[in-house]
């Protein structure tokens, strides 16, 4: 319980959705086109147990999948043969990973979507902050030229 | 012997280093007076941490305008180094 | 002891120098935070999910669906199972435990929900803009630093004020002395309100992650972590054994009834089921004391707790049983958030936000009006900058709903794309400050897409969601019929507030007096 209290103060999700401070959501291949999946405190390594995880399609968000972390051993699913996501479910939160894809290759592809957003939206960001700086900086030479100017001709 | 002149001349207004010497030094003596209060108080853990967290913010006003009030950059050190000392003292003693 | 002029100047000049250090930052937290007061309201408002009429008092009977949610969604066995009542906060019901995934029931249809992450967007963003751990790392301990900044400026102001009296200086009729006179009546103002929630927030953000000192020096040395020393005392949860036979569990209507019965005093908001279906059952109803709202806020509830099977009292933990401490820290937490006060006390607090966000900008406009008189291209460039981020920040938060209602809500990484288009609007507008040379153009063009943001955020809200306000009020939907005409009369204030600064003259003074013209 009192882990409870300090987990409250401690999810929090800034730049990255779907990811939560502290919490690392395993997924390891394994032989014959099956997963394991686990999830680790990072700090003290404890295992999640009971904790749903569903494996959801990338192509049309249906759920392919729903099991539940058991205490003891990982949890062994099927890779299936679409792009798919990992979704680990802790309270009102979620850490979302892209699953792996099977020896032969997914039979539906969606190119990875990873951080797309952040990409887009960092790099108009940065761009507008560029562009600030150096009309700021085209402004201020301007200035000095004419104060320059102004002041010579006395 | 430079320094020295520079420490003790009388300020006529504050500058960066009379400024950050008291923002650092204000909330520096203000923790460690909360450490020694919280060596101080009596009760269990809540009663000891919890209002020793409660007055920090106070006492880091309270020593920044002390601080504030020192005619020449000798005094603030002085000050600093004269409570950081007494706290010492509580903290090593309790 | 220094002489009276001497106090006085450096009064002055620490109350500029650390008023323009914390502005900036403190003026996003006081804005956001003025947001946040709203914040219930504008969690239903934002969630589809809450899109239905409440009954009254939120009537709900989940008696026959209870233990069958519970078999089906894993929740029985040894972890307790929280149950938040629906309330003015949230008229879902919700079902959790440890480590799962909470479960949101309509108390109204009694159907389970698949509630999407997705659907707070507006209020977290906002409340994490406020507390400043959008910064990673340092984010939260600076606004504390900030709050800190505030509390040294209130008194400073105030001593300032005290000895202004006694100097009587001329009274020119200059915008300076307008300036001040604005930044002197607001200050005064806000005084009590100022010193509670910087006090509060600085206890909040700066001293709950850095207690460190404090645990180590109480233990000479050996614990440094706070929370491991405190919790067991302030936050200590009863631990019952369940038997291993299953037993008849009396409906959840009874039990509450009974608890209510036997407390009369407590309003219900919680309940915790312990072993759940099993020989010693219980079930534990908490909630704030209805005489004592400040002292029983959400860190020390006091609570009873019944068998489930017979409804016989277990505890009966009463107000006066808690922690002294626990009482103090609620009291603290009280008077900054307001958590179970309704809109009258709100909008109040709001108000005095407003005007505490008035008054730091006529601190700025004060020491702006200074530098307008000197040479240099600093002032010019830091007054730009200062709207860039001051008034920038409403069309860059206005379009933050807007987005919401817009995008599709099965857009994966939805959280991304609004809080990177919320930073990427911000930077344009202070690319544009600088861009577009006369500043009256750059402070309507700011308002008035302001306003057009939020008429289309209650467009967008009422076709996407299918509650436009006019059926909102037909069907007594009171929370989303108020908040669609908040933000329509908001945006109606931002109209009029861009016409108002097209006319008047001080806007056009800064245009004149600065330095970027010509290209």
């Amino acid at each position: 319980m009192v882990i409870k209290f300090w987990f409250i103060f401690l999810l929090s999700t800034q730049l990255f959705a779907h990811k939560i401070e502290g919490l690392n959501l395993i997924i390891t291949p394994i032989e014959s086109d099956t997963i394991s999946i686990e999830g680790k405190m990072k700090g003290s390594g404890k295992k999640l147990e009971g904790n749903k995880i569903a494996l959801i399609s990338m192509i049309d968000k249906r759920i392919l999948e729903e099991a539940f972390l058991e205490g003891g051993k990982p949890l062994q699913l099927k890779i299936p043969q679409e792009s798919y996501w990992v979704y680990l479910y802790v309270g009102d939160q979620d850490v979302v990973e892209e699953g792996p894809a099977p020896k032969e290759g997914f039979k539906k592809i969606v190119t990875s979507q990873k951080e797309r957003a952040f990409r887009t939206m960092g790099t108009l960001c940065l761009g507008f902050i560029t562009l600030f700086l150096t009309i700021s900086g085209y402004r201020i030479y301007g200035y000095k030229r004419r104060k320059k100017a102004v002041s010579l001709r006395f | 012997m430079r320094l020295w002149t520079y420490l003790c001349a009388p300020k006529t207004i504050i500058g960066w280093v009379h400024g950050v010497v008291t923002l650092l030094g204000a909330y520096g003596l203000a923790y460690l007076s909360g450490m020694s209060l919280s060596l101080v108080f009596k009760g269990d853990a809540a009663m000891r941490l919890l209002p020793s967290m409660l007055l920090t913010p106070l006492l880091v006003c309270c020593f920044g305008f002390w601080l504030l009030f020192s005619k020449t950059l000798l005094d603030v050190i002085v000050k600093i180094a004269l409570l950081a000392f007494i706290n010492a003292c509580i903290i090593a003693f309790f | 002891m220094l002489e009276k002029s001497l106090i006085f100047k450096y009064l002055y000049r620490s109350h500029t120098i650390i008023g323009l250090l914390v502005l900036f930052l403190f003026y996003m937290s006081t804005y956001f935070g003025t947001i946040t007061f709203f914040m219930p309201y504008l969690k239903v408002w934002e969630s589809p999910s809450r899109h239905f009429t409440p009954q009254h008092n939120h009537a709900f009977n989940i008696d026959a669906l209870l233990d069958e949610v519970l078999e089906k969604h894993h929740f029985k066995g040894d972890k307790p199972v929280e149950i938040t009542l629906p309330s003015f906060r949230d008229p879902l019901l919700k079902i959790s435990s440890e480590a799962q995934n909470s479960l949101y029931i309509n108390p109204v249809s009694n159907e389970v929900l698949k509630v999407a992450k997705e659907e707070n967007l507006i209020s977290t963003f906002f409340n994490e803009l406020h507390t400043g751990i959008v910064i990673p790392l340092v984010g939260m301990p600076l606004m504390g630093m900030m709050s800190v900044g505030i509390l040294f400026l209130t008194f400073g102001g105030f001593l300032l004020y005290l000895q202004k009296r006694s100097h009587r200086t001329s009274s020119k009729a200059s915008w300076r002395a307008t300036w001040l006179s604005w930044h002197k009546i607001t200050g005064l103002a806000i005084i009590p309100y100022a010193l509670v929630f910087a006090l509060t927030g600085a206890f909040l953000g700066l001293m709950l992650s850095s207690s460190q000192p404090f645990a180590w020096s109480m233990t000479h040395g050996t614990v440094s972590n706070m929370r491991t020393l405190v919790a067991p005392i302030l936050f200590a949860q009863p631990k019952y054994k369940g038997g291993e036979t299953t037993k008849q569990m009396l409906p959840f209507s009874t039990l509450q009834a009974l608890a209510q019965e036997h407390y009369p005093q407590l309003s219900i908001t919680n309940a915790t089921l312990y072993h759940y279906g099993k020989e010693g059952a219980k079930v534990r109803f908490r909630g704030y004391d209805k005489e004592n709202v400040a002292q029983s806020g959400r860190v020390n509830r006091p609570s009873i707790t019944l068998d489930a099977s017979s409804g016989a009292v277990v505890e009966h933990k009463t107000l006066d049983k808690t922690h002294g401490i626990s009482r103090t820290l609620s009291t603290f937490y009280f008077l900054h958030f307001v958590p179970d006060e309704t809109l009258g006390l709100r909008v109040v607090l709001a108000l005095f936000g407003a005007i505490l966000a008035i008054s730091l900008a006529s601190g700025y406009l004060l020491w702006a009006e200074k530098k307008l008189h000197q040479q240099g291209f600093l002032g010019d460039l830091t007054n730009r900058v200062s709207i860039a981020i001051l008034i920038g920040i409403i069309p860059s938060s206005a379009l933050v709903p807007f987005l919401h209602w817009f995008l599709s809500f099965e857009l994966f990484d939805k959280e991304i794309w609004i809080r990177g288009a919320f930073y990427a609007f911000w930077c344009f507008w202070l690319f544009y400050a600088v861009f577009e040379r006369s500043i009256v153009t750059i402070i309507c063009r700011m308002l008035k897409s302001a306003a057009w943001f939020l008429v289309f955020s209650v467009l967008f809200h009422g076709l996407k969601s299918g509650f436009f306000f006019w059926q909102s009020f037909h069907q007594k939907a009171w929370i989303l019929f108020y908040m669609d005409l908040a933000l329509i009369l908001s945006s109606m204030v931002l109209f009029y507030m861009a016409k108002w600064v097209e006319k008047k003259e001080l806007f056009y003074r800064y245009e004149r007096k600065g330095v970027f013209d010509g290209y």
